[in-house]
């Protein structure tokens, strides 16, 4: 059986026992009264029957003596014997009332007087028994009952009247008595009901001391903690705490009632949030340990959408189960938020770095296994390209079509850096150009186009740029090294041996083919044709730069076929592309790039034309096959299905027809479907 | 400390501030013209009037909208104002620059940390460069006017 301590809580025992107290005391005061009100009624009765004694002692003397003197005339006296017996009885009655009150009084005084009444009493009670023994009593009894009744009920109403002040003393005494009980135990009681007010007060005072301190505590600990904290309940409900700092770290405000997996859907991607859902879950599951769920938890650093592209917040949940006991059922959860932006940054800048040094080691292998006049060359063409796309961008005259033209100006002369930064495998000047590709790409293709969205295309431009000054440092910092050896070789009177500048741009081409039919799972023998031309133009330069690895992929990408695609054809499993070079009879010279690939498929590049749109299809069903075929020399025309990094653009055979337009050379192309595919170009004589 | 290449929304950010003010102002829209970059050749742009906030925090940089007198002029033409005094167009460069502000935190962030706007006077030299990358200047046209905003600007990775 549980003990009263361990029934009552602490808090409340004093009190209840204090109540308890006053209503005993006050039960006891009522009892007390009830008691001593019987006493005074009983007080009473007993002043009451002495008054009584007087009255029936009266009442007896006047009948004797009525009775005498009716006697004595000789006159009936019944009347008065009846009196006397009324009188007799009456007293008697009276009297044992006054004795039995003076023995339950136990008072000295009291007992004393009733017992003299009683021995008054008594002879006057055997006269008047001897006045009523006959119906005429002789005369000398009647004169002696007259005498004795005249002697004692003097002496009866002096004992009465005593007995009656006795009574009425002790009434009195009694009733003071009371009256000192009476205010002793409402003393009590009202002492009683002070403690009880004075205690549920100092109680109450205390608990709202403790209250508002723990209050003032929990709010210190919400406004100082750095962890947004808050509460929801099973279903996902905000309670109405917060840190503070929760208005800092979420984006959304959370009011007390929402919904905060509502909330938190429209800041993560549905698969998070689907995780999210699925991990509170468990975190609910009474029989899941939350230990075992650490690492499951999705929130733990998620990156938020945020509206207009500001920068990436990240933030990290944890949940804790909250039971309101230790034995009870999970209630709710705490759920602490902390931006870990910061931290993220800091993360990826770290691997930055570490990215930054690897692609700039690479960067540096790339660069010493390359001549240093071709990368200057590249390096210096390029920034000539950009420069003139810039000064282009600046001076563009502001209407669409000069807009477009600009663009596609500019995927022009990407394409052909990037091209070259592939024959020169500068992987990360070829990526960016490809990225950049992609926007411009992305805007040939919008129906008109404003002066807004020229500036993608200039952080393109300036994105590039840094590409190539970090190549630039990369050799700035290997001249740097070498320039003392340079130095000393140039005392010494040693002479660099002249490169063949020709050779060396047919070997990176010959490197470049190989690469991009390695990425395209395909296989490829080169031929090189370059017998003894002399001297070559640098227009002729130019082209072998930038033109050739254009014509290179091209052959790759769109004229050699797969493996299993040559198999079924009947094919070598191994591609064939010659590249040769070669001085004509009246002295001009002559480039030409060979494929016995698949040759061109006029009608699939006809379907191309009216399926992206290139001309409306009434249009390309009248052009001829040769005009068909001369659009693959305009910008956006591709046979490729999609955009990669080799193929898609478009732009590789642009590239080609402006440098031929550019150095004067004739373009010629010939090709026979599942055959072969030539491009040439001729130089004339200078 | 890594700085990452501007981005168009970066610069789109400004662009669009101004031409928020204008539309907003005016009730006729300010339109880029292009974009470019300015290189170590350019002359700096620094019109008549110009409205500049520098950004420190994780950033590091400027950026400035220089308009000529006669625009700011027409500008407050149109807003129904009878002083055109220097006062009043500084004043103008001065709100740009604050609503470029505005855009520019809700766009780069807390980190971004932008000293109070200020408007300055071509008499002014403009301050140093702090950043060090490539600026980019977008000119912007307004009725027959032109002005430039200039995004001189590092932003930390």
């Amino acid at each position: 059986m549980p003990s009263l301590q361990s029934f009552l809580p602490g808090k409340y025992r004093v009190l209840v026992i204090a109540v308890a107290a006053f209503f005993f005391v006050s039960v006891g005061v009522y009892t007390l009264n009830y008691v001593l009100l019987q006493n005074v009624e009983r007080d009473a009765r007993g002043i009451n029957a002495g008054g009584k004694l007087r009255g029936y002692s009266q009442q007896l003397a006047k009948a004797v003596l009525t009775l005498s003197h009716e006697s004595a005339a000789g006159d009936p006296i019944q009347t008065s014997q009846a009196q006397i017996s009324e009188a007799y009885l009456a007293f008697d009655l009276a009297l044992a009332e006054v004795q039995a009150f003076a023995a339950e009084s136990q008072d000295g005084p009291a007992l004393e007087l009733a017992n003299k009444l009683d021995r008054q009493w008594q002879p006057l009670r055997d006269a008047a028994i001897m006045l009523l023994a006959s119906a005429t009593p002789e005369q000398a009894a009647v004169e002696a009952a007259a005498t004795l009744s005249n002697t004692r009920n003097v002496r009866l109403l002096q004992l009465a009247d005593d007995l009656t002040r006795e009574q009425e003393r002790l009434a009195a005494d009694r009733a003071r008595s009371m009256r000192v009980l009476q205010s002793g135990a409402i003393t009590v009681a009202l002492l009683m009901f002070a403690f009880v007010v004075v205690h549920v007060a100092r109680r109450l005072s205390r608990s709202d001391r403790e209250a508002e301190q723990a209050r003032r505590e929990t709010t210190d600990i919400l406004r100082t903690v750095r962890e947004g904290l808050f509460l929801i309940d099973r279903n996902g409900t905000i309670g109405t705490q917060r840190s503070e700092h929760l208005a800092r770290v979420f984006p959304h405000p959370l009011a007390p009632g929402d919904n905060f997996l509502v909330t938190l859907a429209a800041l993560v991607t549905p698969e998070t949030m689907d995780s999210a859902r699925q991990y509170i879950g468990l975190l609910l599951n009474e029989r899941v340990k939350p230990a075992l769920l650490a690492d499951l938890n999705p929130l733990q650093r998620v990156q938020l959408g945020q509206a207009g592209g500001s920068r990436a917040k990240y933030l990290s949940f944890t949940f804790q189960p909250v039971r309101d006991g230790a034995r009870s059922g999970i209630t709710g959860m705490l759920v602490a938020v902390a931006d870990v932006s910061q931290e993220v940054r800091l993360e990826r800048e770290l691997a930055d770095a570490e990215e930054r040094a690897r692609s700039e080691v690479a960067l540096l292998l790339d660069v010493l296994d390359k001549d240093p006049a071709d990368v200057r060359r590249f390096l210096d063409d390029a920034r000539a390209k950009l420069d003139g796309l810039n000064a282009a961008l600046r001076d563009v005259t502001p209407d669409a079509r000069a807009y477009l033209t600009t663009v596609t100006k500019v995927f022009r002369e990407v394409h052909s850096i990037k091209g070259e930064a592939a024959a020169l495998a500068i992987g990360a000047v070829a990526a960016q150009a490809h990225r950049f590709e992609d926007e411009l790409g992305a805007l040939r293709h919008r129906r008109t186009l404003t002066g807004d969205d020229l500036i993608p295309v200039a952080t393109g431009i300036g994105h590039l740029m840094q590409e190539l000054a970090k190549i630039d440092a990369v050799i700035s910092r290997l001249a740097a090294f070498a320039q003392p050896a340079a130095d000393a070789r140039a005392q010494a009177g040693a002479t660099h041996p002249g490169d063949d500048a020709v050779l060396q741009t047919m070997q990176r081409i010959q490197r470049l083919a190989l690469a991009v039919a390695s990425d395209l799972d395909k296989k490829v023998r080169i031929e090189t044709s370059l017998p003894q031309v002399g001297a070559i133009p640098e227009a002729v330069h130019r082209l072998l730069r930038e033109g050739l690895p254009q014509l290179v992929r091209n052959a790759v990408v769109h004229g050699i076929e797969a493996v299993a695609e040559r198999r079924d054809a009947g094919k070598q499993e191994e591609g064939r592309l010659r590249i040769e070079l070669a001085r004509s009879a009246d002295g001009g010279l002559e480039l030409s790039v060979t494929d016995d690939g698949r040759g061109i498929d006029v009608h699939a590049l006809r379907r191309r034309l009216t399926e992206d749109g290139h001309r409306p299809a009434a249009e390309v069903a009248a052009m001829s096959d040769r005009d068909v075929v001369a659009t693959l020399f305009a910008p956006g025309v591709s046979t490729a299905a999609s955009v990669s990094e080799h193929a898609g653009r478009g732009m590789g055979l642009d590239v080609v027809g402006a440098l031929a337009r550019e150095t004067g050379a004739r373009l010629r192309l010939a090709s026979t479907p599942r055959a072969y595919t030539r491009f040439t170009l001729q130089w004339s004589p200078a | 400390m890594n700085f990452r290449a501007l981005n168009h929304e970066d610069i789109e950010v400004f662009s669009e501030a101004i031409s928020a003010f204008f539309l907003n102002m005016t009730h006729e829209s300010a339109v880029v013209r292009t974009a470019y970059l300015l290189d170590g050749s350019s002359a700096p742009l620094w019109s008549d009037f110009n409205g500049v906030i520098d950004v420190s925090g994780g950033f590091r940089g400027s950026i400035t909208f220089s308009a000529p007198h006669g625009m700011l002029s027409q500008v407050l033409q149109a807003i129904g104002e009878r002083e055109h005094s220097v006062d009043r167009c500084l004043d103008v460069v001065g709100e740009i620059a604050n609503m470029m502000s505005g855009r520019a935190r809700r766009h780069f962030g807390e980190e971004l940390a932008i000293s109070p706007p200020s408007a300055r006077l071509r008499t002014l030299p403009p301050s140093v460069p702090r950043a060090t990358g490539v600026p980019f200047a977008i000119p912007l046209r307004w009725r027959a006017h032109e002005a430039n905003l200039v995004v001189h600007l590092d932003i930390r990775r």
